[in-house]
């Protein structure tokens, strides 16, 4: 029994050491701070440690490093299987990217079942949570329940419901077009201030958000791109800001090719004098030249 | 498919030729549509192969050829066979059309307007005259006038011949070429690679090598040398002007007459004169410049744009100059000054605007400091922006918001990823690849595939997109040919389906106007057919000539 006592104070011991050091101990350290401790009873302690998931174990390079679970976690896994432990930490690990199922077993060694099973423990704890992602739309992947998905995943601010929001972007670059044109002259900082105070959006944009934005107005062609001098005009912006106006030449609307049926017909090549489809008794020219 | 490439290669750029043929067809005829047909899509061939080709009887083969030279259409040009045996060489003559000239046939509405803005009526009416029966000499143009105003010649000619010697100073109207000048001798045989070029282009290759040949020297080609029946030609030595840079300024007369080839051109009176198309489209070319500058910075840099191109215009040479000769600040003052809308513009004012046009970004003109301060206009960039203007203009018809902003964007950062495309145009990534692949089927992109493995599979390969742009300008200019052809074929189709009503209405004005015939009255009916046959007329003309604008902006400018 004499062996008994001895690993209830090896527990401890170790607990007391690992609770000093929140980064953790390698092996080596350990065994040096437990010195008169027998290396057998630290081995059962650090094992019966292990099973009731008060301490946790990582591999730092080649040395193995024990450390204590942040307080709450350990009632959290309770009675879980060391499957759904095994499948948690594959889960963890793979933080707000997600993982899926397919990738878990193939990471745990782990048959279908067992897999699914682990997963429906953890979901029921409230431990993990699933995810579509926007590039795959019936993919689903698992992370933990506290994480945020990934921009990869929820295709960032300009997506909604895993779908892409068109017109969600529309009418925030209608904001940010009047609001350069009532301005003259804007900062990607003020329309970001201007849009966010207007409280047209509850969605937290951010000024690279903004930025984009403003890049697809430019292309567009409905603003134009210029860099502040610091004088006249621009002495309200320090010097080598960008700053947005509106463009003094928009895109054409229209086009003296385009404002005949030929020029936007979508058989224009298969279209022969005396064909099926000819100039002749061409529907577009019928109507063009009928109103 | 390197085949099937080819072949494509060869479709387009037909249409131009379709159209040219078509223009011709409704001129002057099926017959001598034949010829034309033959020479546009053959290349040149000579009388005997001609008339193979098309089976017309030999002379009147020979009268559609000489319709087709008189109007500028056709090139004759002596080849030399080399002779078998003993026997002399055999010079053979081969004709070849000129399409430019054919396809500037539909653009006369617009010469017209454009000499009578800058001449008045009467040089319009000289040109009209000249554009009509395609080669004239002075006095035919003065019969002509004299019999059109009912005045006799003598009443006419003085102030005719005025007029016709400010057309050639202004260079609207030039001598006509050598009738058949010996084929200048082939460039060097082609390497396998330029052969590859499609064949189109060593037509066209031929027809400006023998246009060159023919051309005649440009100190001769706007030679007044009036026949001396005014007295006031001896004044007029303003009449050699060549490169004159403000005309009436005199330029060295003895240098001229004392040679006697020059001479004895100057006495001739038979010197047949033609519309200098080049300086036509050299004008529209820089209206079109000024007009580009004006929309895209502001009114009054194009106007001094205006002043900066009419100064410099004598030197150019060619009709796709790409830069202008040098001004300096002062010479541009003095040239913006003379123009009604600079004559109040400041130094300062001046100075701005051409800082706009130098700016990087823009780069419309080039200031050059050695040794001096001078400015060149960038034509070939004023161009190229108007041209990409107007793209995209075509494509946000064509194929939508996203597609042009996609464009747009290709154009600006070279070539990138699927990804990167859908993340900085904001467009979904599935639609994007719609959008991407609609282009690619037509040509406008380029899909570039970097492999990073040797087995190319997909995982492994970074696909870039670009835009292909020589080959949209040439799909875009095909299409335009095609729509003009079409638009064409759909009036003559209009015309012919109301033949019945418009013989009718024919036969009611002639019983207005002459007494004897029988009266003719239209019907509710046909007066409302009437009316709606003139409204698609007029319709289709105004297009054609719309349609016309951007045929030139790529294909002339």
């Amino acid at each position: 029994m004499a062996a008994k006592a001895a690993v209830g104070s090896a527990v401890n011991r170790i607990l007391d050491l690992l609770e000093a050091s929140p980064d953790g101990l390698s092996q080596e350290s350990l065994n040096q701070s437990l010195g008169s401790t027998d290396q057998a009873g630290a081995a059962q302690a650090l094992n019966m440690l292990l099973s009731r998931r008060q301490v946790q174990i990582f591999k730092q390079g080649n040395t193995i490093v024990y450390k204590r679970p942040p307080k709450d976690e350990s009632g959290k896994f309770k009675g879980l299987t060391p499957d759904d432990m095994l499948v948690y930490q594959v889960i963890q690990q793979a933080s707000n990217m997600g993982i899926w199922t397919k990738d878990m077993k193939r990471t745990t060694n782990l048959q279908q079942p067992q897999v699914a099973k682990a997963i429906k423990n953890l979901e029921a704890r409230n431990l993990i949570k699933a995810v579509k992602s926007i590039a795959n739309k019936n993919k689903k992947v698992y992370m933990l329940a506290e994480l945020k998905p990934s921009k990869e995943l929820t295709g960032g601010a300009w997506y909604t419901d895993q779908q892409f929001d068109s017109e969600f972007i529309n009418v925030m670059k209608q904001q940010c077009v009047q609001f350069v044109m009532k301005q003259g002259l804007a900062s990607v900082e003020t329309i970001a201030d201007a849009v966010r105070k207007s409280g047209i959006t509850k969605e937290e944009l951010r000024v690279k958000d903004y930025k984009q934005l403003m890049d697809m107005l430019v292309l567009d062609g409905e603003v134009e791109e210029t860099v502040s001098t610091g004088v006249g005009p621009f002495s309200a912006f320090p010097p080598d800001t960008v700053l947005y106006r509106s463009a003094q030449s928009q895109l054409s609307e229209t086009s003296a090719f385009t404002n005949i049926p030929c020029g936007v017909c979508p058989v224009l090549h298969e279209c022969t004098e005396d064909g099926l489809i000819s100039p002749k008794t061409c529907v577009y020219y019928q109507d063009w030249l009928k109103f | 498919m390197h085949l099937n490439e080819e072949r494509r290669k060869t479709m387009v750029g037909q249409h131009g030729r379709r159209l040219a043929y078509e223009i011709i067809c409704n001129q002057f005829g099926e017959l001598v549509g034949k010829v034309i047909q033959c020479l546009l899509f053959k290349g040149q061939l000579s009388l005997p192969e001609l008339a193979r080709f098309t089976e017309i009887n030999i002379t009147q083969l020979r009268n559609c050829l000489l319709v087709l030279v008189q109007h500028n259409c056709v090139q004759g040009f002596r080849v030399e066979a080399e002779g078998v045996g003993l026997n002399p060489p055999k010079v053979l003559t081969s004709y070849v059309s000129i399409m430019r000239n054919i396809l500037h046939r539909m653009r006369f509405p617009k010469f017209l307007m454009l000499v009578r803005e800058d001449l008045g009526e009467e040089a319009e009416a000289l040109i009209e005259g000249l554009l009509e029966h395609g080669r004239l000499t002075v006095e035919q143009l003065i019969q002509r006038a004299a019999a059109r105003s009912n005045k006799t010649e003598s009443e006419i000619e003085c102030s005719l011949r005025e007029t016709f010697s400010v057309l050639v100073r202004a260079h609207y109207i030039e001598r006509c070429p050598a009738p058949e000048p010996v084929s200048p001798s082939r460039p060097p045989p082609e390497t396998k690679k330029s052969r590859t070029n499609a064949p189109n282009r060593t037509v066209e290759n031929e027809e400006t090598r023998i246009l060159a040949a023919a051309a005649p020297m440009e100190a001769e080609r706007f030679l007044l040398g009036l026949p001396d029946t005014g007295k006031k030609v001896m004044d007029e030595d303003g009449d050699m002007s060549i490169t004159d840079v403000a005309p009436g300024q005199k330029r060295k007369r003895d240098a001229l007459t004392t040679d006697g080839k020059t001479k004895a051109l100057i006495e001739s009176t038979e010197v047949l004169w033609r519309v200098n198309f080049e300086e036509f489209i050299r004008r529209l070319r820089h209206q079109a410049c000024v007009k580009q500058v004006r929309s895209r910075l502001e009114p009054g840099a194009g106007s001094i744009l205006q002043a900066m191109l009419e100064a410099t215009r004598a030197s150019e040479t060619d009709v796709k100059q790409r830069f202008s000769a040098p001004l300096t600040m002062d010479a541009i003052m003095q040239a913006v000054r003379a123009t009604p809308d600079g004559r109040t513009m400041t130094m300062e004012r001046i100075r701005m605007a051409l800082q706009m046009m130098c700016a990087e970004s823009v780069g419309f003109v080039i200031k050059q400091s050695d040794p001096v301060t001078q400015y060149v206009i960038n034509l070939e960039k004023i161009i190229e922006a108007a041209r990409k203007f107007e793209l995209e203009g075509i494509i946000l018809q064509r194929y939508g918001k996203e597609t042009c902003r996609i464009f747009r964007l290709l154009c600006m950062k070279g070539q990138l990823e699927q990804k990167q495309i859908s993340d900085i145009a904001l467009v979904a990534l599935t639609e994007t690849r719609d959008l991407l692949y609609k282009l690619l089927k037509e040509e406008y992109l380029q899909l570039q595939e970097i492999s990073k493995a040797t087995d190319h599979a997909p995982s492994k390969t970074i696909y870039l997109w670009r835009v292909n742009y020589p080959c949209i300008v040439e799909h875009i200019l095909d299409d335009m040919f095609r729509a003009a052809s079409n638009v064409g074929l759909r009036l003559a189709h209009e015309l012919q389906q109301e033949q019945e009503v418009l013989d009718v209405l024919r036969k009611f004005h002639h019983s207005k106007t002459s007494k004897d015939a029988p009266a003719v009255t239209l019907t509710q009916s046909q007066h409302e057919q009437v009316k709606r046959i003139r409204r698609v007329a007029t319709i289709l003309e105004a297009s054609l000539l719309k349609l016309d604008d951007n045929i030139m902006l790529f294909h002339d400018f």
